[in-house]
């Protein structure tokens, strides 16, 4: 390989060339007899460029002035999987978190990821140490892993002394240790033997990081051990290469995945040794002691608060568990001071509070450098926060500056920059974010005076080893890359135009940056939504009311379970933030409560429902939570906080703050925000069959979601927001369910190259839950590639180390590898392009944004740790993936996107380079055939697959001739090319739509916020440059992104009427029709037939079952009334009665539908459509939709009312109102019987001689029920009460009948007393009267008081219009009190006025009575009213009572409010008890009183028993008393 | 109402005055509506019952007391003999008659298990009951109470849906389009609040989708309970709304307003309406 790149140094090769040879175009010269070496070129030339600048880089750690960039340099020095080592970075620092015990398996590879991360920062370790330590390391590592961890982390700025030391050491005598691979000769000791290796690999398993693991695995299992230096590239006479090459061969068959290893490998090699050495342990720093380290093991993270953007959020909570290490020393110093140190604005506070901690830690090394620790004073290392003020004018002049003047090597910098940049551009290196990171860090790079100068005698194979070089091959690749830059937001572009770098190494640079930023901005396209006020998932009736629900009890715990699901919401909303909550201490009780609640696939699939609305409601919401954090207002209450509460606001604090790095330019997943709570309830929950449940929900929503097609037709109209709403919502589906797909595999255990075969083929059988390839075609097919990779990437990202090994998923990421080649940063025009690419381009081809995204996406994707490494560079002929599926998603894409050969991207993205190799362009055009295709070994080989791949346009065609209603945009796709002269079913005319339409992936439908919610770690570029700022300029440049929220719109359920019985008339006709006619009409038949439904649902259903309830009470009253005793009898006749009924009802009911329907149609269709169609529909155009409206709703009804309305399901609901009507029926039938045999024990035992008069009386009985309207039945039901709406049985819908009275008022006056105070201080009168003493009654209550009070009752009952039945019923019984109260206690206040008013209320309502016949004048005399009037001894009072009461009962009797019968009944009662004389007596007079005024009475002569019957008990009762006696 | 003041009141009601102690609340706490304390001093009641009950209702606890009470019987004690023994014993004199009704039936009707639907139709209907001290003795505690017994329920459920029915008709007013609790049932809705608006509104600033209307005072028990059971339910369903105390409530417990429940006293006044038209 080292040839490769000598060749292209020395000028042999020109970069042109090499890139075409990289392609795989047959270029000849020195090249050709290279080609075996074409796969490895590009991770090996880009490992070579961070070898290069390794010194550099390294340099400005050690330096301690750019602190902050230390762990991204040092990757940087290796393209070993930037992802993996960004992973271990970030996982050291919260590596605290993971010993307190996370159960996740995520947080368990933290713990393991942390000694490597360790070792990576140890840069400075000497040489010689490494080899000495080996064997302690090994001894050392296993047995105390966390003790490690700390020293490792402490590296960095702990120990400056040792620093210093080691920094000397290294600077003098060696170049860093990982550029040791046969750069020089003395290096080579470094390498291990692979025996070495091995072993060490074997310890890395020890500790079980995941990933740790997995190279391990390729580097045992694919056997990849063909050792390619980068000496190789460089030097041919570094021969040491050749030996390590030799296990290659030997090995190559052994692994399952054969050959496609090579690429893997190369990232891979060079791993062991950096493992080993990072343990300070290990290799202790020169002059460190232990003790000094353990002391230390403080890093300082520089801390900002997470409000920017979600994923900064992401890592808030990763972090909040480890609170105490999120800070380093400085917080604890003075904790407040630090942080609001200035709190003016929320962004400058936060850039001081980092400005804080760099200074803190520059204070620090300062202090241990004794350099410059000198010129400080004590005052300001005190002070943090006055340091800010300062911005270190002095620091920069310690830097070198970096100058044009010194670069060296020019011309073998332009060479590899032209390279590189041209790798970039054509994408062949696996992530765009990690190459500019890599390009920012360069152009940021500072070194300070010292260290640079004894660097000079450096080997000249170094072309990055000086600030200079670094700068000027960053400017360059800027340069050649500068489309790509602008797409860049601008406040990244802005900050690297003002870099100062910039300016001086290329103007011209600078200058493209700022015109581009002067032209005028997009306008955003996001729309800017508040975020939702509502906070649960909206109940729908018709997903989630009774019908929904198999039975009564499902419905109703589901009712419990969405609540205590929002319940543990809120639980966890307020503690989840308090350090040592745990979720599943929290929250573990109530979610297994939840789930056993009901153990039934109906309730498990809506909660899994509810689960995933609820997380898509949360988590789309958390972008703008993020947002409202800056608010200034949240940073008063902050402030309010924090001297209110001094704890709770640090500890806020430390939940809120967030490395200042989002974790490099290539984080892990994580779930930030709300998506906690999600992913900790599966955990926690770990309920298999809801796993499942919410698996089936979630595919089943993507593929909806995927599956929609977006076709805009104007672009210019922002239509994309919805589409940009799905594409979001489809990231969040698919991350969860990559989750919940892989959770089961997850290990945090190291899998040995034997088990990993055993998965992986086991693996390979099993059947993915989606079809992502078809999922992929379908949308390539529609033009929506950007919404299918952006959820594939999510739902890839959750994946499980064994997993993208497997077959289903290998042959994904080959796609998705296809795909990222064929995004373009520019967009191609038409006319771009040599011949034979112009030939084969269909129309597509991604919007330079679009592709952006995507890139990034994909780079992003490449580079995490479970993503095979190496496996970007595998040929794919060679991989082990399904071929056919391959092939066809291939063929998909490469039919509707653009693929462009190697000369058309040169031209089309780097002008400059047009002039410079025209004949090459040439060249290429006719040699590239087909090649042009990022597989083409593949796709050449497999052409016969062709065929099988139908053209867009025609797929498009068949869709919409097989199903032209399907959906409105397909119909619209179809009728909009619809010209009268040319029938639609031509493929030249779909053509031509095609080229009007606009498919996502062609549209700026990605904006930058989009980009910066999708991949947050951007960000990370605009805090590299801002970091320099920080340290250089003096401005403090200030550009927190906002991001704007998209706010989650449902507009899923959309109704999309379907028309299976049109005829292909109807087709026609609407083919030949504007668009809109036809959703007009669709629209018109289902509102109208919705209507309708609703009308019979609301209207007709309730008034059948209230007149068929009616009549089954009549039923049921019947067979009671005629046979008492046998309501069990009845029971069987009732059932018969039922399905009568109900068959009854059924019919009426569709003749009532029919009747409706029809009415509708005809009274509803015309005004509606005339008004909705468009004004060119002729009049028989109109009348045709009218007949076709017609039919359709009436089939819609028609098919509802057959599937909905059976008898059956009203028998079912009679059936169950039948129970109740018979155990009211019921009751009442035993509650007469009591009465009658208790009026039968009664009489029998007390004159046995009238025995016939008990049966009279029993006769009597059912006669005074007909009196009075009401059967005595119901009388005695539930209350004495015995008005007419009692009878009336309240049906179920109830609809606010219970609350109303007979007596309803036509108009409310609110000034009327309420009944509730008419109801209190009736009640008060009452107990005024019984309860106070009869001698100071007189002076207590008036004639006017009670008939105040009387009157109130009538008007509240004629006036006000909300009296309950409840009030009624009251008024019914305390008015009777009211009237027997006054009687027995205040005699002389009932005179006959006031008897009088008390008739006009009971009266008849027909009588202008409002308290029409109470029940309980039925038991007028009873015990309870002799007591009362007994309570006055007084005799004279008492007669006085008794006549009143004669008096009054008699008024009763002759306004027919009261029946004889009933006051002898009442009589016969009283009888049952023993009475003192005075009492009897008094009796008597009353009863007395009342027949003699009956006697006057015609209609009382016509009855001479009841006379006689009165006349005897007047007579029993004056005779009582001797009675008892003589007994 | 602030908490600190609602402490005093509660105070005022522990110390027992003498005479009705809601007009000494009256009198001593000016500012405060009497339906205010009427609620709050009722709450305090239902507290005290609650508290008692289980102690009270033990079985020898109630056979003792019916025993007391048939001695005072028997020693032809005037009527008011029961009432007299509620406020001895510091309990609902209704709830006391209930207890002396069930010993009753129990003693009485050995034969017939007493169901609860018996005792409350007999208390219902004090006229059937058979022995007529024990009629016109719980006849009179029922007149006494003011906070159990059928009428005070009858009154408690009439203020309830006068306050619906006043919120239901302010609506109107203001044609505001609502479906109410039967509406919603008969939807098929799980949980019913009184009020779901059919388009929200907005009270101060916060948007309104559902009303609940509780003619009580909101104290932090009472205000628990209806969270757990009530608002928080309508709040997973409908989004925020608005819970009426129509007698007033403890301030701090307002603490859910930005989250969505908000708390009034009466009936808003500065209703925003939607109006799409206005955005454009």
């Amino acid at each position: 390989m080292a040839a490769v790149l000598e060749v292209l140094l020395q000028g042999h090769v020109s970069p042109h060339h090499l890139l075409l040879w990289l392609h795989g175009t047959p270029v000849g010269g020195v090249l050709e007899d290279l080609s075996h070496l074409r796969v490895e070129f590009v991770p090996v030339f880009l490992n070579f460029l961070r070898d290069q600048s390794s010194i550099v880089l390294q340099a400005g750690i050690h330096s301690g002035t750019t602190p902050t960039k230390a762990p991204s340099s040092v990757r940087a020095t290796k393209y070993v999987s930037p992802g993996k080592d960004h992973s271990l970075r970030t996982r050291s620092r919260k590596h605290p978190l993971v010993f307190k015990g996370k159960t996740l398996q995520f947080s368990d590879t933290d713990i393991k990821g942390t000694p490597s991360n360790a070792q990576q920062e140890v840069q400075s370790t000497n040489v010689d140490q490494l080899l000495e330590a080996n064997s302690a390391f090994n001894s050392t590592v296993d047995t105390s892993p966390p003790a490690m961890v700390p020293s490792g982390c402490a590296s960095n700025s702990s120990s400056p002394v040792s620093r210093t030391n080691s920094k000397q050491g290294r600077y003098n005598t060696s170049t860093p240790r990982r550029n040791g691979y046969g750069i020089t000769p003395k290096f080579d000791s470094l390498r291990l033997s692979p025996h070495e290796r091995h072993h060490r690999g074997k310890r890395q398993n020890l500790e079980g990081s995941d990933h740790e693991g997995k190279w391990d695995h390729s580097f045992e299992v694919k056997h990849s051990e063909q050792r390619l230096s980068l000496g190789d590239f460089i030097t041919t006479d570094i021969k040491l290469a050749d030996k390590r090459k030799s296990p290659l061969p030997r090995d190559k068959n052994r692994s399952p995945v054969g050959r496609a290893s090579v690429g893997w490998s190369l990232r891979h090699q060079e791993m062991p040794k950096i493992l080993d050495i990072g343990d300070e342990e290990a290799f202790p720093m020169v002059g460190s002691t232990p003790v000094q380290d353990k002391q230390q093991k403080r890093r300082i993270n520089p801390t900002r608060i997470v409000a920017a953007s979600s994923s900064q959020q992401s890592k808030t909570s990763l972090f909040s568990q480890n609170p105490k290490t999120v800070f380093g020393v400085p917080l604890s110093k003075s904790p407040s001071s630090s942080f609001l140190a200035s709190e003016e604005g929320s962004s400058k506070s936060m850039e001081k509070e980092r400005e804080l901690l760099r200074q803190e830690r520059l204070r620090r090394i300062e202090t241990g450098e004794d350099v410059s620790g000198s010129v400080k004073n004590d005052k300001r290392k005190q002070s943090p926060t006055s340091q800010i003020q300062q911005k270190l004018p002095d620091k920069t002049t310690n830097y070198i500056q970096a100058s044009p003047d010194l670069v060296s090597n020019r011309s073998c910098l332009d060479i590899l920059s032209e390279v590189y940049a041209e790798l970039i551009l054509y994408n062949m290196a696996p992530s765009v974010m990690v190459e500019l990171y890599y390009l920012i860090q360069l152009l940021t790079v500072r070194v300070i005076l010292g260290s640079e100068v004894e660097r000079g005698e450096q080997c000249d194979k170094f072309f990055l080893d000086t600030p200079h070089n670094c700068v000027y091959f960053a400017t360059k690749v800027l340069l050649l890359i500068t489309e790509l830059v602008k797409l860049l937001d601008k406040g990244t572009i802005k900050l690297l135009s003002e870099n100062p770098c910039i300016l001086q190494f290329s103007s011209e640079l600078q200058k493209n940056l700022l015109l581009f930023l002067q032209s005028p901005s997009r306008a955003p396209m996001l729309h800017l939504a508040a975020k939702s006020p509502i906070g649960g998932v909206s109940f729908q009736t018709d997903t989630d009311n009774r019908n929904n629900f198999p039975s009564d009890q499902a419905f109703h715990i589901f009712r419990k379970q969405r609540d205590l699901f929002y319940e543990m919401l809120r639980i966890w909303e307020e503690n989840h933030l308090t350090p040592g909550w745990l979720y599943a201490q929290g929250l573990g009780s109530r979610i297994r409560q939840l789930l056993s609640l009901r153990p039934n696939s109906a309730n498990f699939t809506h909660f899994a429902r509810l689960f995933q609305s609820q997380l898509l409601n949360m988590c789309r919401g958390d972008d703008d939570e993020s947002h409202l954090q800056q608010d200034s207002e949240g940073f008063g209450f902050l402030t309010l906080l924090k001297k209110q509460h001094p704890e709770k606001y640090k500890r806020l604090y430390e939940r809120l703050v967030t490395p200042s790095k989002l974790g490099g330019p290539c984080p892990p997943p994580s779930f930030p925000g709300s998506q906690e709570f999600f992913r900790d309830f599966i955990l926690t929950a770990s309920n298999f069959i809801f796993n499942q449940h919410l698996k089936d929900v979630l595919i089943s929503h993507i593929l909806i979601l995927s599956e929609r097609e977006f076709i805009i037709l104007e672009p210019e109209d922002g239509d994309c927001a919805e589409a940009r709403s799905v594409v979001l919502n489809l990231r969040i589906l698919a991350k969860f369910l990559g989750f919940l797909e892989f959770l089961p595999y997850q290990t945090s255990e190291h899998i040995p190259e034997s088990v990993m075969a055993t998965h992986i083929s086991l693996r390979s059988k099993v059947c993915p839950p989606l079809k992502i390839c078809e999922a992929l075609r379908q949308c390539a097919i529609s033009g929506q590639l950007v919404v299918a990779v952006t959820w594939v990437v999510e739902f890839l990202s959750m994946v499980d180390p064994v997993a993208l090994h497997s077959r289903h998923y290998l042959t994904v990421v080959m796609t998705l590898i296809a795909i990222f080649k064929l995004l373009y940063i520019m967009r191609p025009e038409e006319s771009a392009g040599c011949p034979a690419c112009g030939a084969s381009s269909p129309a597509r081809s991604f919007s330079p944004l679009n592709s952006l995204l995507l890139k990034l996406l994909l780079g992003w994707l490449f580079d995490l740790p479970n993503f095979p490494d190496g496996l970007f560079f595998v040929d794919v002929a060679e991989a082990d993936i399904d071929h056919w599926e391959y092939s066809q998603t291939l063929q998909v894409l490469n039919v509707n996107y653009k693929c462009l050969c190697v000369a058309c991207l040169r031209l089309m993205l780097v002008p400059s380079s047009n002039r410079m190799d025209k004949s090459a362009t040439l060249v290429d055009g006719t040699s590239s055939q087909r090649t042009v295709s990022p597989v083409r070994d593949f796709t050449a080989t497999k052409d016969p697959a062709q065929t099988l791949i139908k053209t867009p346009s025609k797929q498009k065609l068949q869709g919409s001739l097989m199903s032209p209603t399907k959906t409105p945009s397909k119909f619209l796709l179809v009728s909009m090319l619809e010209s009268p002269q040319t029938t639609p079913l031509k493929a030249s005319d779909t053509q031509i739509v095609a080229q009007h339409m606009h498919h996502l992936d062609e549209l700026d439908f990605v904006d930058h916020q989009m980009i910066t919610l999708c991949c947050p770690f951007i960000s990370e570029l605009k805090n590299l440059l801002s970091d320099y700022w920080c340290g250089v300029g003096s401005n403090n440049v200030n550009s927190y992104r906002k991001i704007t929220p998209l706010s989650a719109s449902d507009r899923t359920s959309s109704s999309q009427s379907q028309m299976q019985l049109q005829l292909q008339l109807e087709d026609n006709f609407f083919h030949n029709h504007h668009s809109s006619v036809r959703k007009t009409t669709d629209f018109v038949i289902e509102r109208l037939s919705s209507n309708v439904i609703k009308n019979i649902r609301t209207k007709i259903i309730p008034e059948l079952r209230i007149s068929a309830i009616e009549k089954l009470k009549e039923f049921i009253d019947d067979r009671i009334q005629s046979t008492p005793p046998s309501v069990e009898w009845t029971r069987d006749g009732v059932q018969k009665r039922i399905v009568e009924l109900s068959q009854e009802m059924t019919l009426q009911m569709k003749t009532k539908c029919f009747e409706l329907a029809r009415q509708e149609c005809s009274d509803q269709i015309l005004p509606a459509l005339s008004l909705l169609l468009p004004g060119d529909v002729t009049p028989q155009g109109v009348e045709v939709c009218k007949k076709l409206v017609t039919r359709c709703s009436k089939d819609k009804v028609l098919a509802w009312i057959q599937s909905h309305l059976t008898p059956t399901l009203f028998s079912k609901d009679l059936t169950a109102d039948s129970e109740r009507l018979l155990r009211q029926a019921q009751k009442a039938a035993d509650l007469q019987i009591t009465t009658l045999e208790a009026s039968y024990s009664d009489m029998s035992l007390s004159n046995l001689e009238l025995s016939e008069v008990s049966g009279a009386s029993g006769t009597e009985n059912s006669s005074v029920a007909n009196q009075s309207g009401p059967s005595l039945l119901d009388c005695h039901l539930n209350s004495p009460t015995n008005q007419p709406s009692q009878m009336k049985i309240i049906p179920k819908n109830g609809s606010g009948e219970i609350g109303c009275v007979p007596t309803a008022a036509t108009e409310h006056d609110h000034l009327v007393p309420s009944p509730s105070q008419v109801l209190t201080s009736l009640k008060e009168m009452v107990r005024v009267l019984t309860v106070t003493h009869t001698g100071k009654l007189l002076n207590t209550v008036s004639e006017q008081q009670i008939q105040l009070v009387l009157e109130d009752i009538r008007s509240t009952l004629t006036k006000r219009q909300d009296v309950t039945l409840a009030v009624f019923r009251a008024l019914e019984i305390l008015t009777t009190d009211f009237a027997v109260a006054i009687a027995a206690c205040v005699p002389n206040l009932m005179n006959s006025d006031t008897q009088k008013i008390f008739v006009s209320l009971w009266k008849p309502r027909k009588d202008e009575g409002v308290i029409p016949m109470p029940g309980c004048l039925n038991s007028l005399l009873c015990p309870r009213t002799i007591m009362l009037v007994a309570q006055n001894p007084l005799a004279s009072h008492q007669k006085l009572a008794w006549r009143r009461l004669g008096e009054f009962i008699s008024l009763l009797i002759s306004c027919e409010l009261l029946t004889p019968a009933s006051v002898l009944d009442q009589c016969v009662a009283l009888l049952r008890h023993t009475w003192p004389q005075e009492i009897l007596s008094g009796i008597s007079s009353c009863i007395e009183g009342i027949s003699q005024t009956a006697l006057k009475e015609r209609a009382f002569q016509d009855d001479p028993t009841l006379l006689q019957m009165l006349d005897w008990v007047g007579w029993v009762c004056d005779q009582m008393d001797d009675f008892s006696d003589t007994i | 109402m602030k908490l600190q003041q609602y402490e005093e009141v509660i105070q005022v009601i522990n110390s027992k005055p003498a005479g009705n102690i809601v007009a000494t609340l009256v009198n001593k706490f000016e500012g405060i509506e009497r339906t205010t304390l009427n609620s709050i001093w009722a709450q305090e009641m239902q507290k005290k019952v609650k508290k008692n009950f289980h102690r009270i209702h033990a079985q020898d606890k109630a056979s003792e007391i019916y025993s007391n009470y048939l001695s005072c019987v028997e020693s032809r004690d005037p009527p008011g003999i029961l009432v007299k023994m509620a406020l001895a014993m510091d309990y609902s004199p209704a709830m006391l008659a209930k207890l002396i009704l069930e010993q009753y039936l129990i003693a009485n009707c050995p034969h017939i298990i007493v169901s609860k639907s018996q005792v409350n139709r007999l208390l219902r209907d004090t006229t059937m009951i058979e022995d007529r001290d024990l009629s016109i003795e719980v006849y009179l505690c029922l007149l006494e109470d003011e906070v159990y017994g059928p009428f005070a329920d009858s009154i408690k459920h009439s203020i309830g849906y006068e306050y619906e029915f006043f919120l239901r008709r302010e609506l109107e007013k203001l044609n505001i389009s609502y479906q109410n609790e039967d509406d919603l049932r008969l939807r098929g809705y799980d949980k019913t609040p009184d009020i779901k608006l059919d388009i929200p509104i907005a009270v101060d600033g916060k948007v309104v989708n559902w009303i609940e209307s509780k003619a009580s005072f909101g104290d932090e028990e009472s205000h628990r309970t209806y969270l757990k059971d009530q608002f928080w339910s309508y709040w997973n369903r409908f989004g925020p709304g608005l819970v009426i105390y129509w007698f007033g409530f403890i301030e701090e417990l307002d603490e859910y307003r930005d989250k969505g429940i908000m708390l009034r006293d009466s009936f808003p006044s500065n209703i925003v309406f939607m109006d799409p038209l206005s955005i454009a």
